[in-house]
């Protein structure tokens, strides 16, 4: 007699939430004034659910910001633009089976890119093979451009490649007059392909320019209690500490030495820091001060249209300019670099658009880009630091807004 | 010297907390003689709920667990009833996928209610620390161990001092010859399943408190409980105390002597090594069984 | 007599008739899309196919199968690294060696495994498959740890590249399921089937268990590693959490349940029903994030309604239907074991 009520339940749950899927699943019409072309679609993989989720849906955010401006000013090249995401639950088969069904089924006119290089790799050989131009905003780690043979359609739109983000924080370091330059150095990292490459290269050089490492640890990306990892780093009391993170680990640290009233001179993440409000709500405003981290774009910064990025952002999902994630800013990147390399080309097909991304330098929110010939980007990032609640960037003094704080002032409590 | 003491005293204070969330589980396989794959997925429901709470009330999460525990002692009653009586034939095979499905079920409700961000149950005093050899501790892992240690104390007083434990461990014992002496070990089992799912809530908060999670999070999270009840031995709550202790120091111990990417490792490693001499785990028994 | 012989020539056609279906699907589906969801759906089919030997036929439920589907994968990787093969059709005739060294990572495993039965056996798979995710995640030096392992990309246009992977998979699909069916008509399938029923007592009437078992497991293990090998090759990337996956593990296992535990079809169906479903629902509602929670239902319903699977209460069900009909005692189709029934 258990079992009909059993069936019953699970036979109302099924129809249920299929239900609500599909009420859920349709997708915003998207505005903006009709276009003289024909409309075109854009296809994008984002990871909705799984473990790259909360960076996806900023990315949609931005996706979505940019072809709210495009069709605003008429489209792509006259073309009125649609997204369509699709949700690749950060998994391999499915970012594959997603740009095959978008390019082959849906017919989508453009692709842009993933979340993270895990996915940005094997998405990318996909789309090569069709001819596609693949600008992606988060896949920028070694792996990415060491393929054999090449992929010359794919396109990193941000300032630098992630190996090199650390750079600009090694520089900082080693300008600070003797007498204030640190002696010795911590690093903590995830063993990822995001994290651990900017680490090895900041220790790299850090080391080269005389400054001592006490500890190195790496750690498995999945873990989840860091307080062990941060106590290695704590009793290793070195004078500044580098950490390969993302935004949970970073949070977790910064608790862990608070607990443990301990207080580097000066403390970078490779992630975190930069997911503005979300980062400061969970360590607490007072506790961010001081803290850095690269970035290759930033809310006040003086690069072609952040202005208006920042406040249609604010006005389409509201909040401050801090919390603005940067991943974002590079989807919305992404958008700009092909609506000039459109205008360039004057056409908006794939071929054409990847010849034309080759050449020129790209004006962006995340200011000028130009991609060599496998789609890395040729500049650097900048060093970022939370003063006063809100993130500026410190180095190099060109794109500085204020002065780095040295030592970092304690945590409070 | 002090690193390892310190990880000792750390992997005792965390396995406390497995310790409790292995207690569930190993109990429910005790009584219904079923792999609950699901539980990982019930603990953060768990600390989900406590989460809301949190974030609705601004409820501590351990003042929480007045709301929370009952509500999942009732959930667990209900899901037991509802999924788990229904699966007559090939019952332990089966019963994997099925509380696979409510796993799944678990995640993507919550997934949609709380998105996959991580998050991490705050409380104002998690910060506060007190020294001891030379290193703090956390006065939140001293807390949650207290509980974890009271808890499994009022499980064996259940389990030993009342009428209703010695009907469970009847059970566990043989059901058959339970029924015949007169338990009503439907009855029994229901019970039991929901006081498994009511520590997994209790575990859920302490848990919640010292490590991020989202609702993903559950995948690690059950692998590491079965595997710490398998060493302790199936259906041994002593076993499952003890082994769980024991694995989280020595992985607390190896991340600290050879590095963090190994500690997972050492982990699966002792069971594996265990296994080879003791197929039974250590407090399990040998019995001549089938899946 | 004669109807019997009748149902054996038809069970012979269909399966022709199948099995030519599968070879020509690619001519004339001319839709790459279509032809990359075929690739993971024969790919499923193999691997439930052998994750049943073992399984399906001792009883031994594994959970952790996926560790030999990503070893295979890394193994394949490794070696084509090494010798310096570029990508085209050259990298398949190397798919056996990934084979035979995951029949190595099989025994070293089932050794171990095998020492245990029921519910421990099941959760020690899980173990030994976190263990092999960890080393592919921390050798860094051999596989590339979390940056992931590439392979050669086959110089093939985008129309074409999806058939070479398909005719790959399908092959090792036949391959699976005619070791599966050879198995079931040997004594070695007997035995194994002792052992699934009451494996003490087939140990007291001589069935030398853990020699089967332990071949089991590794004929098992060496076609998921080979078909892992192919996987890999076919998404050209594989990094240790996606590679060495336990959902794909459960997955399988899933799959297997749905189509009829032991039976020898009871997988094709579950693979053929629920990997398009799977990746069809997460393409058109994964965003939703409700997909895993109608997934989960429709699971359920499943195993409340057909616990023993598709192929086996179908078979019931057509039995009754033909017991029915039939004039005199009930149906005389032989069965070897109970619990076994012909596809």
């Amino acid at each position: 007699m258990r079992k009909p009520v059993s069936v019953a339940v699970t036979g109302i749950v099924s129809l249920g939430s299929l239900g609500l899927a599909a009420c859920g699943s349709s997708s915003p019409a998207a505005s903006g004034s009709p276009a003289a072309a024909a409309p075109i679609t854009i296809g994008v993989s984002v990871s909705l659910t799984g473990d790259f989720s909360g960076d996806g849906k900023a990315l949609e955010q931005g996706y979505d910001l940019w072809a709210q401006d495009e069709n605003a000013k008429g489209g792509l090249l006259g073309h009125h633009v649609t997204m369509k995401y699709v949700d690749d639950a950060s998994s391999t088969t499915q970012v594959v089976t997603n740009y095959q069904n978008l390019i082959n089924q849906d017919r989508v006119a453009l692709v842009f890119g993933p979340f993270s290089s895990l996915l940005t790799i094997p998405a990318s050989t996909v789309t090569d093979r069709f001819g596609y131009a693949f600008p992606e905003p988060a896949g920028g780690g070694p792996a990415v451009f060491a393929r054999t043979p090449a992929i010359h359609s794919l396109f990193f739109v941000q300032p630098a490649p992630v190996v090199d983000n650390l750079v600009s924080f090694v520089h900082w370091v080693l300008s600070l007059p003797a007498s204030e330059r640190p002696a010795t150095a911590a690093y903590s990292t995830e063993d990822d392909p995001f994290t651990q490459p900017q680490v090895d290269t900041a220790k790299a050089l850090l080391e080269a320019g005389g400054i001592r490492t006490l500890a190195y640890k790496v750690y498995p990306a999945e873990t989840t209690d860091f307080t062990p990892l941060a106590q290695q780093v704590i009793n290793a009391n070195a004078d500044i500490v580098v950490v390969g993170s993302q935004e949970p680990d970073s949070v977790a640290f910064i608790k862990a030495f608070q607990q443990q009233h301990y207080n580097p001179k000066a403390l970078v993440f490779t992630g975190g820091p930069d997911q503005g409000k979300d980062f400061s709500d969970k360590v607490g405003a007072a506790n961010t001060e001081g803290v850095m981290v690269p970035a290759g774009w930033w809310s006040s910064a003086n690069t072609p249209d952040n202005t208006k990025f920042v406040s249609e952002f604010i006005a389409k999902y509201g909040g401050t300019p801090g919390d603005i994630p940067s991943d974002a800013a590079e989807a919305y990147s992404v958008g700009e670099v092909v609506d000039q390399a459109a205008q360039k080309a004057h056409s908006i097909a794939n071929s054409a658009l990847i010849t034309a991304l080759h050449t020129g330098t790209y004006q962006t929110v995340q200011g000028p880009i130009a991609f060599d010939s496998i789609g890395r980007p040729n500049g650097s990032t900048f060093l970022v630091q939370w003063q006063n609640g809100v993130t500026v960037p410190v180095y190099p003094p060109a794109a500085a807004v204020a002065q780095p704080e040295y030592p970092k002032p304690a945590f409070s409590g | 010297m002090t690193l390892i003491l310190e990880a000792v005293v750390f992997g005792i204070l965390t396995g406390g907390v497995y310790a409790l969330m292995a207690s569930g589980l190993t109990l429910i396989f005790g009584v219904m003689r079923i792999i609950n794959v699901g539980h990982g997925a019930l603990v953060i429901l768990g600390a989900y709920l406590s989460f809301a709470l949190l974030r609705s009330a601004n409820i501590d999460p351990f003042v929480s667990l007045i709301i929370t525990m009952p509500a999942m002692f009732a959930l667990g009653v209900v899901l037991q009833i509802v999924f788990i009586r229904p699966l007559k034939e090939d019952r332990e095979a089966l019963s994997v996928l099925v509380t696979y499905a409510i796993a799944l079920g678990i995640e993507g409700l919550l997934g949609f209610l709380f998105t996959d961000n991580f998050v991490q149950l705050n409380a104002w005093y998690e910060t506060a620390s007190f020294a001891v050899f030379g290193f703090h501790i956390a006065y939140v892992y001293v807390f949650g161990f207290g509980l974890c240690l009271a808890l499994l104390g009022v499980i064996f007083l259940i389990l030993y001092r009342t009428t209703f434990g010695s009907a469970v461990r009847a059970t566990m014992l043989n059901r058959t010859a339970a029924q015949l002496v007169g338990v009503n070990v439907d009855r029994v089992s229901a019970i039991a399943f929901g006081i498994g799912v009511a520590t997994a809530a209790a575990g859920g908060v302490v848990f919640g408190m010292t490590n991020a999670f989202n609702p993903g999070s559950h995948y690690d999270l059950i692998s590491r409980l079965l595997t710490i009840i398998v060493l302790g031995g199936l259906g041994s709550l002593r076993g499952a105390i003890i082994a769980a202790v024991g694995m989280l120091i020595i992985e607390d111990v190896t991340a600290v002597v050879i590095s963090p990417v190994w500690a997972s490792f050492a982990f699966f490693l002792l069971l594996v090594v265990v296994l080879v001499v003791r197929p039974q785990g250590l407090y399990g028994i040998r019995v001549r069984e089938r899946i | 007599m004669r109807s019997v012989v009748n149902v054996r020539v038809a069970k012979w056609a269909a399966l022709v008739l199948l099995v030519a279906l599968a070879v020509s699907l690619p001519l004339f589906e001319s839709d790459p899309a279509t032809v990359n969801i075929a690739v993971f759906t024969v790919m499923y089919v193999g691997l439930a196919t052998a994750w049943n030997i073992m399984g399906g036929y001792t009883g031994y439920v594994s959970l952790g199968h996926a560790a030999f589907f990503g070893f295979g994968a890394y193994a394949f990787g490794l070696v084509l690294a090494h010798l310096g093969i570029q990508g085209g059709y050259e990298p398949f005739v190397f798919v056996p060696i990934a084979g035979a060294l995951t029949v190595v990572l099989a025994l070293v495993i089932g050794w171990i495994a095998l020492r245990t039965r029921a519910a421990t056996f099941v959760i020690v798979t899980i173990a030994m498959m976190f263990m092999v995710q960890l080393l592919a995640e921390n050798l860094t030096g051999l596989t590339g740890g979390g940056s992931g392992l590439s392979f050669p990309v086959p110089p093939w246009s985008g129309d074409f590249f999806d058939t070479p992977f398909y005719y790959a998979m399908l092959f090792m699909a036949l391959v699976s399921l005619a070791i599966s069916w050879w198995i079931r008509r040997s004594k070695f399938g007997l035995g194994l089937l002792a052992i699934r029923d009451d494996e003490d007592k087939a140990l007291a009437v001589g069935v030398p268990a853990h020699a089967y078992k332990l071949t089991a497991f590794m004929i098992s293990a060496g076609l998921v590693g080979m078909i892992g090998a192919v996987y890999g090759y076919y998404v050209t990337y594989i990094y240790p959490q996606y590679a060495i996956d336990p959902l794909v593990g459960i997955s399988l296992v899933l799959m297997v349940f749905l189509g009829g535990l032991g039976t020898l079809w009871g997988p094709v169906l579950g693979a053929v029903i629920l990997e398009p479903a799977q990746l069809w629902l997460a393409y058109n509602f994964g965003a939703s994030l409700l997909y895993l929670v109608f997934y989960a239902a429709v699971f359920l319903l499943v195993i409340l309604l057909l616990p023993r699977g598709i192929v086996p209460s179908v078979g019931d069900l057509v039995k009754r239907i033909t017991a029915r009909r039939a004039v005199g005692p009930p149906d005389t189709a032989p069965t070897t074991v109970a619990g076994v029934h012909s596809p």
